[in-house]
């Protein structure tokens, strides 16, 4: 099954390799399809350049039992 | 009229089950109708404000959850999906305990798509339920995933209800069914008790006739809980009154791809909003922001459903693109976690855009409802929703409110985004303009 770019066709091979007893042709032409549009989020973001120092916009806090 | 004894929480209350009963299922809108709990509800808010202890504007007040919300006493909580359709919990959800803490009665769990279309449906008929129908025309869609939520105020089944929002969940039920929602600030309102999508992008909001509605019922659902600690702050309805001219702004290319009649709508809306208002076009950076939003998705509902993804269960959902939603499955970590940094530039460059406005404005959809049998995504495919996803990233408010019909007769919504924990400021200026406008005073036909 053909897709549009590598990337696609990378995550297309690991869904096939775990769930390929779920895929049916129908599931699979759904699954290629899903495989494509996270593949184009992926080359967008991969186009905008982070530095070093832009960390994950979540904060780690240790735990503190409350008293 | 509840305070002063003028109108009686039993009978308000057996009002309302009624036209649930004979409505909600005309519609689709319905998953439980909780008459046993309402009605005990309401007994006790009767007899609590005969002895003088009126609680606030809520006490006695019906009202309904979308059917994500957990509720305890063998009530279902089926999520919209067949393959929850007996699950039940032994608690309340926060915002449930909240309202009925107020005095507020639930009187039913609506109708949703199926797990709030997490698992990334294309059409109406994605609900056990079956596809819920919009009052405004039976073979238009209500919108989603908060569907019933959106019809039952529409239709006046209940005076306002709980939704929620990871990703227009809000914004389009109350844009399609011609009622104010209010999508509020990530962290103001607790998740605890919501079946989990994306855990840092879910927000639990209000559908209601009028922005002082939802002005209302925020101050009562919003707040510190122990069991959510994403929560910071609480949140303090200032019904504000409009003395003060509005900085408003729009999205340079807001209207790209947007349906005729809602352009033409949002251009006289903002004609209106120039009297207590001034408007100018900035331009947001362009960055990736649907994909950015769309990744975060993905990865955190992959995750929070892996079991039941892994269970093959997702083969008993109803819309058949639902059954398959293995793609998410194997989007790498790291891909995870670019999107998690891309997320926090996208959080300043919008704050250093907007801080200067009450409110960015916008149409709520880019169409109004389409019709029942109709895949929707594939009417506008390739139009953007940088509205929706920057809101939705960057956690921020969100209302919308009717603001005119189509030439079909269909409702179309505005809405107005704020800066984080600027409730009050987009709600003042909704308030304004339904102030000004009539829009949100027209209802349905057929209710009765």
């Amino acid at each position: 099954m053909n897709c549009k770019n590598k990337v696609a066709e990378g995550l297309l091979d690991l869904v096939i390799k775990r769930y390929s007893s779920r895929l049916d042709p129908q599931g699979l032409e759904e699954v290629r399809k899903g495989v494509e549009v996270i593949a184009e989020a992926v080359i967008a973001m991969r186009n905008m350049k982070l530095e070093y120092s832009d960390e994950p916009h979540v904060v780690f806090k240790p735990y503190e039992k409350e008293d | 009229m509840i305070r002063t004894g003028e109108a009686s929480p039993v009978e308000l209350t057996e009002f309302f089950l009624n036209r649930l009963e004979k409505l909600g299922p005309k519609y689709n809108a319905i998953a439980t109708i909780t008459r046993e709990r309402a009605l005990k509800s309401a007994v006790k808010a009767e007899k609590e404000i005969e002895k003088g202890i009126y609680k606030g504007l809520l006490h006695g007040v019906p009202f309904g959850a979308k059917d994500l919300l957990a509720t305890s006493g063998g009530i279902p909580t089926t999520w919209g999906a067949a393959p929850f359709r007996n699950q039940v919990f032994d608690y309340d959800a926060t915002v449930i305990k909240k309202l009925e803490e107020a005095g507020a009665i639930l009187c039913a769990k609506l109708a949703m798509i199926e797990l709030a279309g997490g698992m990334g449906y294309r059409q109406p008929n994605a609900s056990f339920t079956g596809p819920c129908m919009n009052p405004w025309n039976v073979e238009m869609w209500s919108g989603g995933s908060s569907s019933g939520s959106g019809v039952s105020v529409a239709a006046g089944l209940v005076p306002f209800a709980l939704g929620s929002e990871t990703w227009g969940s809000i914004l389009s039920p109350a844009n399609n069914c011609g009622v104010t929602g209010l999508r509020p600030t990530y962290g103001l309102v607790s998740r605890f008790g919501a079946m989990p999508l994306s855990w840092t992008l879910d927000k639990i909001g209000t559908l209601c006739l009028t922005a002082d509605d939802c002005g209302i019922v925020l101050e009562y659902i919003a707040g510190p809980d122990p069991f959510d600690p994403s929560i910071s702050r609480s949140f303090k309805y200032e019904a504000p009154t409009f003395e003060r001219d509005f900085k408003l702004a729009f999205f340079k290319g807001v209207l790209e791809g947007v349906d005729e009649d809602v352009s033409k709508n949002f251009w006289k809306a903002l004609e209106v909003l120039e009297e207590i208002a001034t408007i100018d076009e900035i331009e947001p950076p362009e960055m990736p922001y649907e994909a950015i939003t769309r990744t975060i998705i993905n990865v955190e509902s992959a995750s929070a459903f892996e079991e039941f993804i892994d269970s093959g269960k997702a083969s008993e959902l109803t819309a058949p693109e639902d059954h398959y939603p293995y793609a998410r499955m194997v989007i790498p970590a790291t891909e995870y976690l670019r999107a998690m940094r891309l997320r926090g530039i996208v959080c300043k460059a919008i704050s250093k855009l907007t801080v200067l406005y009450d409110a960015v404005v916008a149409p709520s959809n880019r169409m109004a409802a389409t019709p029942i049998d109709r895949e929707f995504r594939s009417l506008f495919p390739l139009s953007r929703d940088v509205m929706g996803a920057v809101g939705n990233l960057a956690g921020l408010p969100a209302i919308s409110i009717p603001n005119g019909f189509t030439r079909k007769n269909l409702p179309t919504g505005i809405q107005f985004m704020g800066n984080p924990y600027g409730e009050n400021s987009i709600i003042a200026v909704a308030k304004a303009y339904q102030s000004f406008t009539d829009w949100h005073k027209h209802h349905p036909p057929n209710l009765f």
